[in-house]
């Protein structure tokens, strides 16, 4: 008879490796929406004023100033708050809900960009 | 008994491994969403709650006015690079040409009417925007308290939940177990004689960087060139409600009002992401230059509704510290300003 082997060394292995792995894996597929469009920020401004996506698109908006930017919107039916944006970077906005949604930046009130959202067409 | 419960009753260990291991991978997900989800949510969702902890304590919200410094007044001036400024950062407002500015001092209670003797209406504040042409602004928000109650958004909360709990126990309590909330309460906090002879801080640090990519790390203070005079209780008690507002509109009919911004540069040890203590007083202080106030804004109170003044509206050559309060007050200020302008238009607002 085999004796059985010790519990605890087995999980202290595995289990960081679980989950870590599983973990990496989510968040890979949390980013992986490829942005439809990218909306650059310049100049304390977005580059447009309005842009229409389908639902469950992402959008990348990049801050091309030397400073932070810090986007967000706050409906009802959709709404996120960025982290501040360093200069360089980029977020990507998944819109999972239709309708029209204004993103703003929390430090620069002046920005503003229309976000129409609209359903998926159906495939038949 | 089918396969699975005889693979059950023959290893017990190894099934309760598959149980935790599912249920720990279960949980670690959904935590690591939860947090990824709170990296996104969590700030705006703590000033939230800042937000309308201020309205439990001042009655608010009140239609129009912010969440808390809620009476103030907009003064027109100038800034004034000083020789040294330029070798601490690239900024642009920090170089050699003058900028128009906007300055809003203001009673720290989010009551509208305060008294300005009142006791909730210290610490008093000062905003500063540096207007940089083409729309486009940068900012510094102080008050003349050189610290915090709290190093940290959720910190601050629970010292403000604390403040507005009808059980008089709590505040001291909270008070008693948290060093920074205690300073605050103890500290002196005598009234000015005029916006004129208060001086103000701006708490967090940043990062100022040069033209040689030389980065210090520094917090603002602004130095009253007429220099500091607060008042006796004595003397407070015979002034009238709007002292201080009819004060500055007096002297600035007599002539500018000016104060020197200074940056305190960090020494070893310093806390970089800990506003609620200052640093020690021997700390280097570079002159950025000169704030020469001269009028009373016109559309005052419009203006002031409309005007977000924020620690993280800055420019290049000045970068956020990673304290946490810096995000937080950002929000706190966003929230405040969009409920008191959701009636109004933002085109009069700088970039």
């Amino acid at each position: 008879m085999t004796a059985p082997r010790p519990l605890l060394p087995i999980l202290a292995v595995t289990l960081p490796s679980a989950v870590f792995g599983f973990c990496l894996t989510a968040v890979l597929a949390w980013g992986k929406a490829e942005p439809v469009a990218v909306v650059n920020q310049s100049g304390r401004e977005f580059d447009r004023k309005a842009i229409t996506v389908t639902s469950g698109e992402a959008v990348r908006f990049t801050n091309e100033d030397p400073f932070l930017h810090q986007i967000y919107v706050d409906s009802p039916a959709f709404s996120f708050d960025s982290t501040e944006q360093m200069p360089g970077n980029s977020v990507d906005v998944t819109f999972t809900t239709p309708g029209v949604f204004q993103v703003r930046c929390g430090i620069h009130p002046r920005m503003r960009l229309d976000v129409t959202v609209v359903k998926p067409s159906v495939q038949h | 008994m089918d396969d699975v419960s005889a693979e059950r009753s023959r290893k017990p260990g190894r099934m309760v491994a598959k149980t935790a291991l599912a249920a720990v991978l279960l949980l670690s997900c959904v935590n690591f969403s939860g947090s990824a989800k709170a990296a996104d949510a969590s700030p705006v969702r703590t000033a939230g709650a800042i937000v309308k902890a201020f309205d439990h304590l001042f009655g608010g919200p009140h239609e129009g006015y912010r969440a808390v410094h809620a009476k103030g007044v907009l003064l027109d001036g100038s800034f004034q690079p000083g020789p040294d400024a330029a070798s601490l950062t690239t900024a642009v407002h920090l170089q050699r040409a003058p900028s128009p500015v906007l300055v809003r001092f203001s009673d720290f209670a989010g009551i509208p009417d305060i008294p300005d003797t009142d006791g909730a209406a210290n610490p008093k504040g000062m905003a500063i925007k540096f207007l940089l042409g083409d729309g486009a602004s940068t900012d510094i928000v102080a008050h003349s308290f050189n610290g915090f109650p709290a190093a940290t958004p959720e910190g601050f909360l629970a010292f403000l939940t604390a403040l507005g709990d009808p059980d008089k126990t709590a505040l001291p309590a909270y008070a008693a177990a948290h060093p920074a909330a205690k300073r605050f309460l103890d500290a002196p906090k005598p009234a000015p004689a005029s916006f004129a002879t208060e001086h103000f801080f701006g708490v967090n640090a940043f990062a100022f960087t040069n033209a040689r990519n030389v980065t210090r790390y520094g917090r603002y203070f602004i130095v009253p060139a007429a220099g500091l005079r607060h008042l006796s209780d004595e003397e407070a008690a015979k002034k009238g409600p709007n002292f201080l507002f009819d004060e500055i509109r007096a002297r600035l009919a007599r002539g500018p009002v000016r104060f020197v911004l200074k940056v305190q540069i960090a020494g070893p040890g310093d806390s970089l992401t800990d506003g609620a203590f200052p640093w020690p007083d021997d700390r280097p202080m570079v002159d950025l230059g000169t704030i020469t106030l001269t009028g009373v804004a016109a559309d005052n109170a419009g203006r002031q509704r409309d005007i977000l003044f924020t620690p993280l509206s800055l420019v290049g050559g000045i970068a956020p510290s990673k304290d946490p309060m810096l995000a937080s007050r950002t929000r706190a200020y966003r929230i405040s300003h969009d409920r008191r302008t959701e009636r109004t238009e933002a085109s009069v607002t700088p970039r």
